[in-house]
Formats: structure tokens, sequence, C-alpha cells
């Protein structure tokens, strides 16, 4: 109220206006004190306000200062008031979007199932899921990116090469916990898949939360990869 | 009996398909998810198999014109906890059963998803 | 979710955001499983989110699900150190802003504020009451150009730094600015004749 009715409020001039530099914003707009409402309410903005007495002391100013305290009353008062997302809601557009993603899936190149004779494939994205989910039964570990691909790319047919980035925890030591991931794979690509598997290589790549513990001790913690690769 | 070869591919991938989707393991035919959303993006969806009927989706069939040989190509998508080779032969052994009467028929089996 | 107004701001447990990490990956990768999870996860807040910049329920929710279509399509080239929540951040601002300019002409985009208050807000016989407060500031709000409205909602209603407001709309630094103090200028105007 305050600034619209300031009576001292420069002239709107037009070359003003249509300056190129946007930081010049409403700069000409100054309350009957001199000060630069843009002025008053970035050191509202900052909390800054009791920092000049002047802006508590002049009436043009508290004036302008409250302006915004009520704008930001309102917000308050309609932010509360907000109704929510029911939770239909969202189920309802979750759905929705998964329909139209499982239009668009992306399932990655097909691998051999069975012998190479056999015109039999799983695509990347399915064995991929798998293989993910066998490593996630395992204790203290998680399996991340996970990608499949023949191992000679000249031979689609043949036994495939397979690369799994896993969070783990710090219960065992990383060679142990890479071996047995790859023994996990060994198992699950013949027993549950039927691929015949090449190669694997184990990263670990992060450090697996203690789901009980809610410390931030792995923040900065730099943990090298640690990668094996051979034979199954 | 060039006229008569929609009509026989469309038999053929009707047949591939009942067989296929009686298989344990099998949870559907790949296109066939389409008919399983549950918005009315379906409605909207295109048809992938256009010209087989909604029953044989997720199944292809083509013809070798100089041989006359008879290729079904076949997409599904297998339940968590049956092994995917295992499946996809049984899908294999079952349709060719259900075409036998063709005297060259061969099948591929790609499995595009697990549920 | 009850608006708390600093949403963006809020950092998750360490144990979710690891989780998130992954389930971030397995769905770049074509885990349309992975995704659901996350898009079951994200969709309050972000249907919140897209209310605030448009005002409407419908727009707002088929806002969100382009956008999580969209994010579905862009997830393979997601780089991983980056904040997913962020990441989807910027794409439902940029589907509101979309929507926004295109329900009104093209050409009043900052040259709103100047125009008077809404008459349907001079009503103040209603003034005590905080319902008619939130009605008054959301008639206000359509007032707004859209690109003044996105960014006063970020920097109001979601709590968003400046810098993170040029960051999400890819705009300048001093372009926010400018916005925001332009949407507080006609706001309180607005309001004041409502008051």
């Amino acid at each position: 109220m305050a600034m619209s009715a300031n009576p001292d409020r420069p002239e709107e001039s037009r070359s003003q206006e249509i300056q190129p530099e946007e930081s010049r914003y409403e700069e000409e707009e100054r309350l009957a004190c001199g000060r630069l409402l843009s002025d008053v309410w970035d050191a509202w903005d900052a909390g800054r306000t009791a920092d000049d007495p002047h802006l508590t002391a002049c009436p043009h100013c508290s004036a302008a200062s409250a302006e915004l305290t009520g704008l930001g009353d309102a917000v308050r008062r309609t932010c509360a008031e907000e109704p929510g997302v029911p939770e239909a809601t969202a189920a309802a557009v979750t759905a929705r979007v998964m329909d139209l993603v499982r239009l668009e899936l992306r399932p990655g190149r097909p691998l051999p199932l069975g012998e190479p004779e056999e015109d039999h494939w799983i695509v990347e994205a399915a064995a991929a899921r798998l293989l993910r989910a066998a490593v996630d039964a395992l204790p203290g570990v998680r399996a991340g990116s996970c990608r499949i691909a023949p191992l000679d790319p000249a031979d689609p047919t043949g036994p495939v090469h397979v690369r799994v980035e896993v969070v783990a925890s710090l219960d065992r030591s990383l060679p142990d916990l890479a071996d047995a991931v790859r023994a996990r794979i060994a198992e699950v690509t013949d027993r549950d898949i039927g691929i015949r598997l090449g190669a694997a290589d184990v990263l670990v790549v992060d450090i697996l939360d203690d789901e009980e513990e809610d410390e931030e001790d792995e923040d900065g913690d730099a943990y090298g990869r640690h990668g094996t690769g051979g034979a199954a | 009996m060039a006229a008569d070869t929609p009509r026989l591919r469309d038999r053929l991938a009707e047949a591939a398909a009942g067989a296929a989707q009686d298989v344990p393991g099998v949870a559907f035919l790949r296109p066939g998810v389409v008919d399983l959303l549950r918005t009315r993006v379906a409605d909207r969806a295109p048809r992938l198999a256009a010209g087989t009927g909604a029953r044989a989706q997720g199944v292809r069939v083509s013809r070798d014109e100089a041989t006359g040989a008879w290729h079904i190509d076949i997409r599904l998508v297998v339940h968590r906890g049956h092994r995917a080779v295992d499946v996809t032969r049984a899908v294999q052994t079952a349709t060719l059963a259900a075409v036998r009467d063709e005297p060259s028929v061969s099948v591929r089996v790609t499995v595009t998803g697990v549920v | 979710m009850p608006g708390n107004g600093n949403q963006m701001t809020e950092r998750a447990p360490e144990g979710v955001r690891s989780d998130e990490a992954l389930l971030v990956v397995r769905a770049g990768e074509g885990d349309e499983e992975a995704f659901e999870v996350l898009v079951r996860r994200h969709s309050p807040a972000m249907l919140q989110l897209a209310m605030r910049f448009l005002g409407d329920r419908a727009d707002a929710e088929d806002a969100v699900q382009d956008a999580f279509v969209s994010a579905w399509r862009k997830l393979p080239e997601f780089r991983r150190d980056a904040s997913f929540h962020t990441w989807l951040h910027r794409i439902v601002t940029n589907r509101c802003l979309n929507r926004l300019r295109s329900r009104r002409p093209a050409a009043d985009l900052d040259s709103v504020p100047e125009q008077a208050a809404p008459e349907h807000q001079a009503s103040p016989a209603r003034a005590v009451e905080s319902r008619a407060a939130a009605d008054a500031l959301a008639a206000a709000m359509a007032g707004l150009s859209p690109e003044q409205r996105v960014c006063w909602v970020l920097r109001e209603m979601q709590g968003l730094s400046y810098e993170s407001i040029a960051d999400t709309v890819g705009i300048s630094l001093q372009a926010v600015r400018g916005r925001v103090f332009r949407a507080r200028r006609y706001l309180t105007e607005a309001m004041s004749a409502w008051r």
C-alpha cells in the first residue's frame, strides 16, 4: 500500500522499461524516503531488516515491509489450507504414467537362452531384473547397474558377460563379497534363467547404509571401486 | 493358394498364441500387455500385431515365399520362479504341436519380461 | 502431504537417498518396476508443486503425468551424480511453465504487474477468514505472468533459493530476482485491494 500510494514515486519512464538489462528492474521505484522498494524488500527477504535502523524507523519502509509480511502470512495460510494430494490421486497418476511407460519399454538387446542352435532369447532388461533380484537376496548387498552382453560381440549366440555394480555393507571383505556375488550370478544364470555365463565382473560402488542406524557415516567414504573379473 | 495365405497365417498365429498361453510359467504374450492396462490409454494404443486379432498378440507369423516354410515369432513375459529357458522350450514344443499340420515350421521364442 | 513450503530443501535420510540412487540406475537401464517405485514416491510432491503452479487439479495431473513419461525417456542420459528429485522438479516446472504460457496470449509476458487487481477480490467482509485469504491469493496469482508465477511459487511456497530457481527454470539470477520482485509487487497490490 505504501508504495502504490507514494506521491513521490518517480514517473515510469518508457526508456527505463525497455532497457535490455533485466537487472535494472523497477529501479526507478523509490519510496518517499528515497529508498528503493527493491532494496527494502531484499533486506526483508534476507532477514536483514533489523540491521538497518532506518528500515524500522521510517514509516514508508516499515509499511513496505509490512506489505510483504502480509503477503507472507497469506502464503502461509494458503499452504496450511491446501488439501494436500489425496492418495488416490497420486495412485491414479502413477498408474497412468506406468501404462504409458509400458508402451515405451527399453528392453535392451536379446541374449541367447539355451544352446547356440536354439532360437530362444531373453531381453537384457528381463535378465538383468532377475540377476538384480538374486543379488539383492544376498545379505548386505544391493544391486544397481547390471549390464549383460555377449562376451564376444562377434558371436551373438555365445556366452554372455555380466557386469554388475553393487552397494554392500562392510561386514565382510570386498574380495569375499565379490566372490559371493559372482557365485550367485553363476548359479542364477544357469538354474533360474538358462543363459550361458562367460564372465562376471562385480564392482562395489558404494557402501550400504545400515537400515537400523541413521548415522551419516558413509557420506565421506571415498570407497574405491573393487573390480574383479574372470571366468565364472 | 495365395489368397488362402493370410487366413492360414491368422490361423497359425491363433494356434500358436493359444498353445503358448497355456504353458506353465507364461504370464502373457508380449504386446498383450496393452490389453492388461488399467486405464484407458489402452484404447488409444496402436495394435502392435495388426491383422492377427487380439488373441494372437505377441505372435508374428511369416512365410518364406521361396521354400514355403513358416516362421512363428513369439514374444512373452514369464512368471518369476520359472526357469526362462524351460518355459521357452515348452512354448516351442506346444506351438509345434499346435501347428503340426504344416510340414515346415520354425519357432523363435523371446522372453521380454518377468513378472 | 500438507504444504510446509520447504520441501525442496529437506534432505532425505541417508538410507532413502542411497536406495533412490539404485532405483534411478535400474530405471535408467529399463527396469520399469524400479521406475514405478520412483513415480509412486515422488508423485505426491510433484502433484502439489504442479497444483501451486497451475491452480487446477486436472491440469496439474496432466502436467505431472507428462513430466514422468518424459523423465522415463530421458533417464538413460541422467547423470548419476545428480539429484533425481531436483531433476524431476525441473522437468515438472518446465512442463507447468509451458502449460501456463499456452493459456494466455504470449504478448503480455512481463507486463502483467501493471494491471489492476481483479474486481472479485474486493470482498472485505470476509477479510478475517483465512479461507478467504487463500482464495484471494489464488485469484491474485492468476494475474501473474507464467514466468513470474513459476519463480514466485518456487521462492515463496517451495522455499527455494534464488540460485536454485535460476537453475531450475534455466534463467539468470537477475532475471529470477526481477520476476520474484514483480510478482511480489503485483500480489501485494492485488491483496491490498482485497484487504
